[in-house]
C-alpha cells in the first residue's frame, strides 16, 4: 500500500487535540499522595531526623530506606545511588524520606513538621573543585569515568599553524511540559507502577533490585521526554512503589514545575578544550581534544554519555591524528543524565565553533574550511575506523551550502547581521556494543480479524512511535496503516524491545518489527488484495500455526567494537546534518534574533515525512533554546528560581521559520531524533560571531554576553 | 485562610480598617503566586467584583482608569491607542494573553515590583492614583507612591482609579527581555516630549520606577551629548545585577533607548 | 468555603479554601483536559475560558469564579472541531500535552475574528508554551483552519 514515506496522520493526534487522553495524573485515581523530603545541604551527614512532636504523624505514611527489602541501590551502570539516603547526602534535593497522605495539604504540613539536621561539609560545586579534589566524592579522584583515545601519529609541525580554544556549554533543562509524574497502584498484595516514561523495562528492573521481585510496570501517555524520562523514572517509580507497599493504597505521585527542574536530571555541563594543527589551506593535520563534563552527584548515565562526546568530538572531518581525552566528574550537585543528543550537542559545539574559529585565522570562510576536511574514501574517524558516511556527508554539505546561498550571504553580510554553519553527525542507536548487550526482541501477533498488534516496550512521548511502527509493518503486509496498532506498552505484555532513547526506535526496532512481519507474511502465502488477505488470514488460523511472530537483534557482521581500544564502529550508523543560521543582533537591546534556519539531514529514508519535519523543527527550537534562552542559575549547589519565568523557553514568536529538508532518502531509515538537536547552537554561535566579528564560545549567549562582547 | 468578599467600596475600605495587613484579590495573577511560595498574610479581601473600580472614561484632559481594568481591556480600548499611545504600546507587551485577560492596573501598581513595566510608563506619563479609605478619598502623583523595593505608602488604602494626562507630544516605550513576549522586563524605558518637556521613566533600573529628572532636565536644557547622557542616567538610576541581568547590561541598554527615542521617538 | 460555579454549563459546587487553585478544581471536576504544566502562567496548558475570557486557571483562585460560567475544551468540542481537525491534520501535535491550551487560544483566537498571517498567531502565542514541535505546525495549522 506504500504507507512507509507517506504523510500519516498520526493516531493519537485525534485525542490529544480534544483533551481526552488521560496522561498520568488524568488517570482515575482514589488513594494517597506522594511527597518526597529532601536534603537541604549539597554534601554531609544527617545527624538526626526530628518529627515535631506537636505535629499528629500517626495517620501520616512515612517510608525511610530502613523500608526498602531488597536493595537500597538504583542500579544504571553502577550501584552507587541510593534510592532513600542513609547516612550521608551528596547534593541538595536528595530523597531522603518519603510521605503519603489522601489530603495534599496535610502532606505539605506534615513536611514541614520534620526537622533534619546535618553535619554539613564543603561541597564540591565545580568541575574545576572536583579535579582539585576539594573533597574525595568519587573513587580516589572524583572521576566517574575516563576515555582517551588517539588516532593516527603527531605530523611534522613545519608550516601548521596552532590554535587551543576553550569552549563551555551548561546545564539544560528537558523542560518536558508534563511534569514527571507515577501511580503506584495496590492489588491484592501486588504493586504495579503505571506513569510518565520512556523505558518502562528499565524501570522494571531497577524495581526489581529494590523490591526484590519483579514489578509490572505500565508506560501512561507522556507528555514529552527528551531523555528527562529514560534514567529519572525508575527513582520515582522506587518512591511510589515504597509507599504503596507500606501504605497498602493505590499512591500517586506528581512534581510540581519547581521540583521538577530544581531536582532531576539535566543535560550534562561541559569544558571542551580544542587544540588544532592546520596547514595555511584550512586542513586539518592534528587535533587534541580534552573533554570534561560534570555528572553531578552520582553515575548514573554518565560514562555512555562521556563515551558518546567523545566519538562525536571530532565531528566528521579528515585528519590524520586525533586525540581525546575525556572524563566525567563527581560534584555535589543533583545528577545530570539523559537529554536528546546524550553528549554530542556539548562536543558538537565545540568542534563547530572550532572550525570557524580555525576559518577566521586564517581569514577564509568557514564553508571552504569545512570543505578542505570534508572525508573521503580513505578518511578514518576518531574510533580508528573509515567514515563510511563520507560520499552522503558531501553532498548534504554541498546541496546545504548551495541552495542556502551561504557563500553570497558570508561575503556580504547586512548589517548587524551574520550567518553560520554547522556540519554534524549523530550516531544513532545505542553506544559500541551496547546493541547487541541490549539483544531487543519484538513481536508482533495476528488478530482473527487480520488487524495486527504490535507489542514492543519502544513508547510514544511524541515523537511518533504508534504511528512510525505500524507504518513499517503496514508496508511489510501490504496493509492499510489503520490494520495495525501497538499494544500498551506494559512490561507483563510487550518484548523487551529496548530503551526509547538514542534514536533507535525507527532504525533498531523498525527493522527488526520489519523482519518479524516478513516472517508473518511468509507464513500467510501469498494475496494480493483485501479479500486475498483475509482469506489468507482465515487459512492461515485454521492450520492452528502461532499466531506471534518476533525478531531479535543480530549484530550486523561488519559491526566491530574494542570498548578498552576504544576502537571500531562507535554505532551501526550515522545520521547527518547541516545546518544554516541567520542571525540578527538588535543593537539597542542587544537580542539576537534567528531570522532563518535551514536544516538538511541525511537519516535515510524518512517513513512519515510531516512528523520527521516535526521532529527537527522541533529539535532545532530546543537547540535554539540552547543557543540563546535557556539558562539555569546554581547557587551554592540549588537551582535558583527554578521556573519557566526564570528558565526561559523559546516561544512561537522567537523562533524563525524553519526549512527542513531531507537528502539520502533511498537507504534505510537511521536515527532521527537526536540530529537536529546537535547543530543549532553551534550554528547560531558561529552567525553571532560572523555578525559581530567575536567569537562566542560559551553557552548561552544571552543578550547580557552579547553586550559584553559589543563594548 | 480568612476570606472576605467585599460587595461595594465601602464594604472593602471597612474591611480594609479592619485587616490592614489583608492582601487584597484583583486579578490574582501576583497574588496567586505569592500565596502560594510566600504566603504573609491569613486574610485575603475579595475586591474583584468591584464595579466602581471598572472602566476607562475621558474627562477633559484627562483620561480615568479603573484600578479593576484589565491589561487586555488597555488593550482593546480604542480611546487608550488614540489618546495614550504609550500606555497602549507598554500594554502589548505585557505578559501574555491569559495573564492580560485576568491582570489588572491597580494590581500591577499595589505589587510593586521593581520590574513593573506599566507602572513606569504610567510614571512618565504623570499618573495620579486615587486612593480610598474609610477616611475619604486623596489622589497623589503614582510616582510618590513608592518607598523602594516592594514597598507602598498605602495606608489602608485601596487604588481605585487611575488618572493619566492625555498625551500631547511624542513618545517612546520600549522593553528589553530575553524573548519576544512574556518577559519579566530586564529594562524598559517610557519617554514623553510635550510642551512641559521631557518625562522619563524605567523599569527594573531601581527598586521602584521613578522619574529620571537629572536626565530630563539635561534633554530639556538641549544637551544630548553621550557622556552627560550616561552620567545622568547613572544619577537616575539604581539598578540592581546578578541573577537575572547585569548592572551594566541594564544601564546600557536604557542609554541605548535613550538615544534610540531622541533619534526616533514617534510622533503623534 | 462554598463555591458555585457552572462548568461546560453544568452547575458545580465545591468546599474547598479560598487560596485553592481554579486548576486544581477543575480536574477535580473530572476536566483533565485542562493540564498542570508550570503553575504560574506561564505554559498555558492550563488554560479556560471564565465568563468568556480565556485564562489561565492556575493563577486564578477559588473565589474568582464563584457565579461564573466556566468553559474547558470539554465543553467546546463541536465550537473546535475544525481547529482540531487541522491540528492533526497539519502535524501540529507530538506529545499533547500542551495541546487543549492550544486549541483553545486558537478558538479564541479566531472566534474574535484574529487576521490568519503567521506573524499575527506567532504574536498572538504569546502565552503558550510547546517544547516538542518549535510552533511551526500549530501557526501553520491555524492559519489553514476551516472556516
Amino acid at each position: 500500500m506504500g504507507v512507509l514515506g507517506e504523510s500519516v496522520v498520526r493516531v493519537d493526534a485525534a485525542a490529544k487535540a480534544d483533551g481526552t487522553l488521560r496522561y498520568t495524573d488524568d488517570l482515575p485515581f482514589d488513594g494517597l499522595y506522594g511527597a518526597v523530603v529532601r536534603s537541604e545541604i549539597a554534601y554531609g551527614k544527617i545527624s538526626a531526623i526530628t518529627f515535631d512532636p506537636s505535629f499528629d504523624f500517626s495517620d501520616i505514611v512515612i517510608v525511610d530506606h530502613r523500608d526498602i527489602e531488597g536493595r537500597n541501590a538504583n542500579v544504571v551502570l553502577t550501584d552507587d545511588q541510593p534510592f532513600l539516603a542513609e547516612a550521608r547526602v551528596r547534593h541538595i534535593g536528595e530523597p531522603i524520606l518519603l510521605l503519603a497522605h489522601r489530603s495534599k495539604r496535610r502532606l505539605r504540613e506534615a513536611a514541614a513538621h520534620i526537622m533534619i539536621d546535618y553535619d554539613a561539609q564543603a561541597p564540591v560545586l565545580s568541575m574545576e573543585e572536583s579535579l582539585a579534589l576539594k573533597q574525595r566524592l568519587y573513587g580516589d579522584d572524583n572521576v566517574f569515568k575516563a576515555i582517551h583515545t588517539v588516532k593516527g601519529n603527531p605530523p611534522d609541525e613545519t608550516g601548521l599553524y596552532t590554535l587551543e580554544k576553550t569552549y563551555t556549554t551548561p546545564h539544560q533543562e528537558q523542560a518536558y511540559l508534563e511534569p514527571q509524574s507515577m501511580v503506584a497502584r495496590f492489588d491484592g498484595g501486588r504493586v504495579k507502577i503505571i506513569g510518565s516514561m520512556q523505558c518502562p523495562f528499565f524501570v522494571e528492573a531497577a524495581l526489581e533490585g529494590l523490591a526484590g521481585e519483579k514489578i509490572e510496570v505500565e508506560q501512561a501517555p507522556t507528555g514529552g521526554g527528551f531523555g528527562g524520562k529514560e534514567d529519572y523514572p525508575s527513582l520515582i517509580a522506587g518512591y511510589a512503589y515504597l509507599l504503596c507497599k507500606k501504605a497498602g493504597q493505590d499512591v500517586k505521585i506528581v512534581y510540581d514545575r519547581e521540583e521538577d527542574i530544581a531536582y532531576t536530571t539535566k543535560r550534562h555541563p561541559s569544558k571542551l578544550r580544542y587544540r588544532s594543527r592546520f596547514d595555511s589551506t584550512g586542513k586539518l593535520h592534528a587535533l587534541e581534544v580534552d573533554i570534561t563534563i560534570d555528572g553531578g552527584a552520582y553515575v548514573t548515565l554518565s560514562p555512555v554519555v562521556l563515551a558518546r562526546c567523545v566519538l562525536h568530538a571530532a565531528g566528521f572531518y579528515d585528519c590524520g591524528c586525533i586525540r581525546v581525552d575525556a572524563r566525567a566528574v563527581a560534584t555535589n550537585t543533583p545528577p545530570n543524565g539523559a537529554f536528546r543528543g546524550f553528549g554530542a550537542p556539548q562536543v558538537l559545539f565545540g568542534i563547530e565553533r572550532h572550525m570557524d574559529d580555525i576559518a577566521r585565522t586564517l581569514g577564509l570562510s568557514p564553508a571552504v574550511v569545512r570543505e578542505r576536511n570534508l572525508p573521503g574514501a580513505g578518511s578514518v574517524g576518531v574510533s580508528g575506523v573509515p567514515i563510511a558516511e563520507h560520499a552522503r556527508l558531501r553532498d548534504l554539505f554541498e546541496s546545504a551550502r548551495n541552495e542556502s546561498r551561504f557563500d553570497a550571504l558570508y561575503d556580504s553580510p547586512a548589517p548587524h547581521r551574520g550567518v553560520g554553519m554547522a556540519l554534524f553527525m549523530h550516531g544513532a542507536g545505542y553506544t559500541g556494543v551496547g546493541e547487541s548487550m541490549l539483544a531487543s526482541g519484538v513481536s508482533i501477533v495476528l488478530e482473527a480479524d487480520g488487524s495486527v498488534e504490535i507489542r514492543v516496550g519502544s513508547v510514544e512521548m511524541g515523537q511518533g512511535t504508534l504511528t512510525a511502527l505500524p507504518q513499517i509493518v503496514a508496508d511489510a503486509l501490504d496493509l492499510p496503516v489503520d490494520m495495525v496498532s501497538c499494544r500498551t506498552p506494559n512490561t507483563a505484555e510487550v518484548a523487551d524491545s529496548g530503551p526509547t532513547v538514542a534514536s533507535r526506535t525507527v532504525m533498531i526496532v523498525g527493522r527488526l518489527l520489519a523482519q518479524a512481519a516478513g516472517k508473518l507474511k511468509t507464513a500467510l502465502g501469498d494475496y494480493d488484495t483485501p479479500d486475498g488477505y483475509r482469506e489468507a488470514v482465515a487459512r492461515y488460523r485454521q492450520s492452528g500455526a502461532p499466531q506471534q511472530f518476533g525478531a531479535s537483534y543480530e549484530q550486523p557482521a561488519d559491526i566491530l567494537w574494542d570498548e578498552d581500544l576504544f576502537y571500531g564502529n562507535g554505532y551501526e550508523a550515522y545520521g547527518l546534518g547541516c545546518y544554516i543560521a541567520e542571525v540578527e543582533v538588535d543593537p539597542v537591546d542587544y537580542r539576537v534574533r534567528v531570522v532563518r534556519f535551514d536544516a538538511y539531514n541525511d537519516v535515510g529514508m524518512v517513513v512519515n515525512p510531516m512528523m520527521a519535519e516535526g521532529q527537527v523543527e522541533g529539535g532545532v527550537a530546543q537547540g535554539i533554546g540552547y543557543a540563546l534562552f535557556e539558562r539555569l542559575v546554581y547557587e551554592a549547589g540549588r537551582v535558583r528560581s527554578p521556573r519557566f519565568s526564570d528558565y526561559t523557553l523559546p516561544m512561537a514568536p522567537d523562533l524563525p521559520e524553519i526549512s527542513v529538508r531531507f537528502l539520502g532518502v533511498e537507504a534505510p531509515s537511521l536515527g532521527l531524533g537526536e540530529l537536529p538537536m546537535d547543530g543549532p547552537a553551534a550554528a547560531v554561535a558561529n552567525a553571532l560571531g560572523h555578525a559581530l566579528g567575536n567569537a562566542f564560545d560559551a553557552l548561552p549567549i544571552t543578550p547580557e554576553t552579547v553586550e559584553e562582547a559589543c563594548r | 485562610m480568612n476570606y472576605r468578599r467585599a460587595a461595594n467600596l465601602d464594604e472593602a475600605t471597612a474591611l480594609l480598617a479592619q485587616y490592614p495587613e489583608a492582601q487584597l484579590l484583583c486579578g490574582s495573577t501576583d497574588a496567586a503566586l505569592q500565596l502560594r511560595h510566600a504566603p504573609q498574610t491569613t486574610v485575603l479581601i475579595d475586591i474583584h467584583t468591584l464595579e466602581e473600580l471598572r472602566g476607562i472614561s475621558v474627562e477633559g484632559d484627562y483620561m480615568r482608569i479603573g484600578a479593576l481594568v484589565t491589561l487586555n481591556e488597555l488593550l482593546r480600548s480604542d480611546v487608550v491607542r488614540a489618546s495614550l499611545p504609550l500606555l497602549a504600546a507598554c500594554t502589548e507587551t505585557f505578559g501574555s494573553h491569559q495573564i492580560r485577560n485576568l491582570a489588572t492596573v491597580g494590581g500591577n501598581i499595589a505589587n510593586a515590583s521593581p520590574a513593573a513595566d506599566l507602572t513606569a510608563a504610567l510614571v512618565a506619563l504623570e499618573a495620579t492614583v486615587t486612593l480610598t479609605s474609610q477616611d475619604g478619598e486623596r489622589s497623589v502623583p503614582l510616582e510618590t507612591l513608592f518607598c523602594g523595593y516592594r514597598c507602598t505608602k498605602l495606608d489602608h488604602e485601596l487604588i481605585t482609579a487611575v488618572t493619566v494626562p492625555l498625551q500631547t507630544g511624542s513618545w517612546y516605550y520600549r522593553k528589553a527581555g530575553t524573548r519576544e513576549r512574556l518577559n519579566i522586563a530586564k529594562v524598559s524605558i517610557a519617554l514623553t516630549h510635550g510642551h512641559g518637556g521631557f518625562r522619563i521613566s524605567g523599569a527594573s533600573l531601581g527598586p521602584n520606577p521613578v522619574r529620571f529628572r537629572t536626565l530630563e532636565a539635561l534633554l530639556d536644557g538641549g544637551v544630548y551629548d553621550d557622556a552627560a547622557i550616561k552620567a545622568a542616567l547613572e544619577s537616575d538610576t539604581d539598578p540592581s545585577g546578578g541573577f537575572r541581568s547585569t548592572q551594566a547590561y541594564r544601564l546600557r541598554v536604557a542609554f541605548n533607548m535613550i538615544k534610540e527615542a531622541l533619534s526616533q521617538p514617534e510622533e503623534r | 468555603m462554598q463555591i458555585t460555579c457552572t462548568i461546560n454549563g453544568r452547575t458545580h459546587r465545591f468546599d474547598c479554601a479560598p487560596e485553592s487553585r481554579v486548576l486544581d478544581l477543575v480536574r477535580e471536576a473530572g476536566m483533565t483536559s485542562v493540564k498542570a504544566g508550570c503553575g504560574e502562567g506561564e505554559c498555558g496548558a492550563c488554560s479556560l475560558f471564565v465568563n468568556g475570557r480565556l485564562v489561565n486557571a492556575c493563577l486564578l483562585l477559588a473565589p474568582q469564579i464563584q457565579d461564573a460560567e466556566v468553559v474547558t475544551l470539554e465543553g467546546l468540542q463541536e465550537e473546535t472541531a475544525a481547529i482540531r481537525e487541522s491540528f492533526a491534520e497539519h502535524g501540529a501535535v507530538q506529545c499533547g500535552f500542551c495541546t487543549p491550551g492550544f486549541v483553545l487560544r486558537a478558538y479564541d483566537y479566531l472566534s474574535h475574528g484574529g487576521e490568519r498571517s503567521e506573524e499575527a498567531i506567532k504574536a498572538a502565542l504569546d502565552g503558550n508554551l510547546c517544547r516538542c514541535t518549535g510552533y511551526r505546525k500549530i501557526v501553520e495549522a491555524i492559519v489553514k483552519v476551516k472556516s
